[in-house]
């Protein structure tokens, strides 16, 4: 008042700072919410009632009445949507069958953005990836490839490794596959299926020989997995009413043995080779029961990676029944005929018998030329022996200890023996092939080798070779020498698994500080000499028996 | 003075009225909250879910319940539970002999859920778990460091 204001002075600036800031606010919001891009009710949507609730749609913007966008937008395209009775656009609305985001106003954003294109849009005859999210898994007109999808799924074994609800219960070993139309694109899920280790290097999914075409048909159907499909509420799917159609996989026409139909019916082929069936993913089946015990297929199906550690086969869900049928029909039925080499004669024509026999039973690991990379190689937990260009490791490897592996297998790898199948001759005239096409020296070319250093008497102080084996060995071997050091997926043949004590248990020491200290030939292993006293080389010997007999002491 | 006691009367009713309102409303506010708190446990996977009865176990190993995300370690008289969710992106695990195995992309876990090898960079956590009645309950929204062991009864069965 001493200067001259009136006392409600500050109450009304209060007052008008407050009014103003209301109508700036007004201003914003009227503005933004009434801009024409944010303003929907100005913009043609529909609004449609699937599934859940209400879905709200701007597609006809641009689509209307589910024609292609002319031009000038003001301007009627003259590009119907095609006849999709006794469907009805109307009713039901764009983004259910074609996906895409159907509030966006932007073309990228409202076609699905790309990256992984789980919401991309789907037109033309990938539509058909849709059909299943509302009608059941069967024959459908329309959707002829999405069905033909399914039976592929189930014919190459996809769910013996993925879990999909709908199917029972098995396939945990892969990721689940469920809702994988939610969370993939076509094109991705078609390019995973074709190429797994594309994008994941240390992926262990096989590689299906699968065309470009039997891919796309899969991701069809997968596209249709998705989190809330519209052919089942939530808690039918959680009650396990979901059901996919069953399919026989065993050949019509043909009577087959009970054993022999499980092969088919287990999805055993879908990845391994019996006789003419073959899956080109797994070893050969057709003689198993020459190779193997009977107690050692029992234990192999009750879990694989027990016996070949590494083996990327899945427990395969079976009773007890089935289990004990298929063993006894392997190890009485697939066995080798007396005549094998008559019986391939009369198939292969005039070649040599060692050829024929090379290329009916070692040619899927060791590859027709001989370097290791056959057909199924990439899916065997271990590389098979390179014969071509790999003289400097057979130099060192002695005439016994090569019929030995011929003859009985390698323990521990998928190596089976041959002792059943072949005679004694036969196996040597593979071993003369085997010299003779692929190593090119003599059997008889033999390197002397190396005096190793001598075992001292004191013993070595366990934190030494420790940490010498994390300097020197765990980038390649890894940190607890299972072979999956940081390195590991740079070499081929892979780093040796340091934990297979199949494999080791019969090695003598010898021959592990052999390879320490003179490396091996033909793998990325090299020679540490050296590097190493005495006492450090039979130090670490210790500590890869310490390694493999791991599994057995925990 | 008439006035005066009139007006301590009044200014002590005013606050009497002031104080009881805010209680009543901070009261109410509160209960809601409280409310809201309790019955968002309901919908969580914050309440204990039975998994198997106790005659239904192995009697050594691990069993995975790969729908919940648990594993079950057995021992011959103690029992503990272990998340089967990988600790990168959350895929189920596998049980191996080695451990634990993630299809997705690859991690390692040992048999105690201790991480080995990438991508995922932490251990495998532990769940609560107890038994009542004969069933086994775990509680996924625990998760523990350390294993939490209980006694298992084996009452008379073999657990050779």
């Amino acid at each position: 008042m001493a200067a001259g204001k009136p006392d409600w002075i500050n109450v009304f600036y209060g007052m008008a700072i407050c009014l103003l800031l209301v109508s700036l606010g007004a201003a914003v919001y009227f503005s933004v919410a009434h801009h024409p891009l944010n303003d929907h009710s100005s913009i043609p949507d529909l609004t449609i009632n699937l599934g859940a609730g209400p879905v709200r749609e701007h597609c006809t913007y641009c689509h209307p009445e589910g024609s292609r966008p002319s031009p000038d937008l003001d301007q009627r395209s003259l590009s119907e949507h095609p006849d999709i009775s006794p469907h009805q656009w109307e009713k039901l609305g764009c983004t259910g069958c074609h996906l895409g985001e159907g509030m966006a106003l932007d073309v990228e954003i409202s076609h699905g953005l790309p990256g992984l294109g789980a919401r991309q849009v789907l037109s033309g005859r990938d539509l058909q990836a849709s059909c299943f999210q509302c009608h059941p898994v069967g024959p459908l007109p329309g959707a002829k490839k999405a069905w033909k999808g399914y039976q592929r799924f189930l014919a190459k074994g996809c769910n013996t490794c993925h879990h999909i609800s709908g199917l029972g219960r098995g396939g945990r070993y892969g990721p689940d596959l469920s809702h994988i139309g939610s969370l993939l694109g076509l094109d991705l899920l078609q390019q995973e299926i074709r190429d797994p280790k594309a994008d994941l290097p240390n992926s262990i999914m096989p590689r299906f020989p699968l065309s470009k075409s039997r891919a796309r048909e899969i991701a069809y159907f997968l596209k249709s997995r998705v989190k809330q499909p519209y052919y089942a509420t939530p808690m039918q799917i959680q009650a396990g009413q979901i059901k996919l159609p069953a399919i026989s996989l065993a050949p019509k026409g043909r009577e087959l043995a009970e054993g022999e139909r499980l092969l088919f019916e287990r999805q055993c082929l879908a990845c391994h080779q019996f006789r003419e069936v073959n899956g080109r993913i797994a070893p050969d089946l057709s003689f198993i029961g020459s190779q193997r015990q009977r107690s050692y297929l029992e234990g192999f199906l009750d879990n694989p990676a027990r016996y070949i550690p590494g083996a990327v086969m899945p427990q395969v869900p079976m009773i007890a029944e089935e289990k004990t049928t298929l063993v006894n029909y392997l190890s009485t039925q697939a066995v080798a005929p007396e005549n094998l080499s008559q019986m391939l004669a009369k198939k292969m024509g005039q070649e040599e018998p060692a050829k024929q026999l090379f290329m009916r039973l070692c040619q899927a690991c060791h590859a027709a030329e001989g370097n290791g990379l056959g057909p199924i190689q990439p899916n065997l937990a271990n590389f098979p022996r390179a014969f071509a260009g790999n003289a400097d490791f057979f130099r060192r490897i002695q005439p016994k200890r090569l019929l030995a592996s011929i003859e009985k297998g390698i323990p521990g790898t998928s190596m089976p023996g041959y002792e059943k199948i072949l005679s004694p001759q036969q196996r040597q005239q593979v071993m003369d092939l085997i010299f003779a096409a692929f190593i090119g020296i003599g059997q008889d070319d033999k390197a002397k080798p190396e005096e190793l250093p001598r075992k001292p008497v004191q013993a070595f102080i366990p934190q030494d070779i420790d940490s010498l084996f994390t300097d020197l060995c765990s980038r390649c071997h890894g940190d607890r020498g299972n072979g999956k050091g940081t390195e590991a997926l740079q070499h081929l043949p892979r780093p040796r698994n340091l934990t297979n004590h199949l494999y080791f248990t019969p090695l003598p020491d010898e021959r592990i500080a052999r390879a320490i200290y003179s490396g091996i030939p033909g793998t990325a292993m090299p020679a540490h000499a050296e590097q190493l006293s005495a006492g450090q080389l039979w130090g670490l010997v210790g500590k890869i028996r310490q390694l493999s007999r791991g599994n057995d002491a925990d | 003075m008439p006035t005066e006691t009139k007006t301590e009367r009044r200014s002590f009713l005013k606050r009497i009225l002031l104080l009881g309102g805010l209680t009543i409303s901070w009261g109410g506010i509160a209960a809601i909250l409280a409310d809201v708190w309790l019955a968002a446990g309901l919908f969580s996977s914050a309440h204990w879910r039975s998994l198997v009865t106790q005659e239904e176990l192995l009697s050594e190993g691990v069993l995975p319940f790969p729908e919940q995300g648990v594993a079950l370690l057995v021992q011959k008289d103690r029992i503990a539970a272990l998340s089967l969710e990988c600790t990168h992106l959350g895929c189920r695990l596998n049980v191996v002999d080695e451990g634990f195995f993630c299809p997705c992309h690859g991690s390692e876990f040992g048999p105690r859920g201790e991480v080995y090898t990438g991508p995922a960079n932490r251990s495998l956590p532990w769940h609560d778990i107890k038994i009542n009645r004969g069933k086994i309950w775990v509680q996924s929204e625990a998760q523990q460091d350390a294993p939490i062991w209980i006694a298992l009864e084996r009452n008379g069965r073999g657990t050779a």
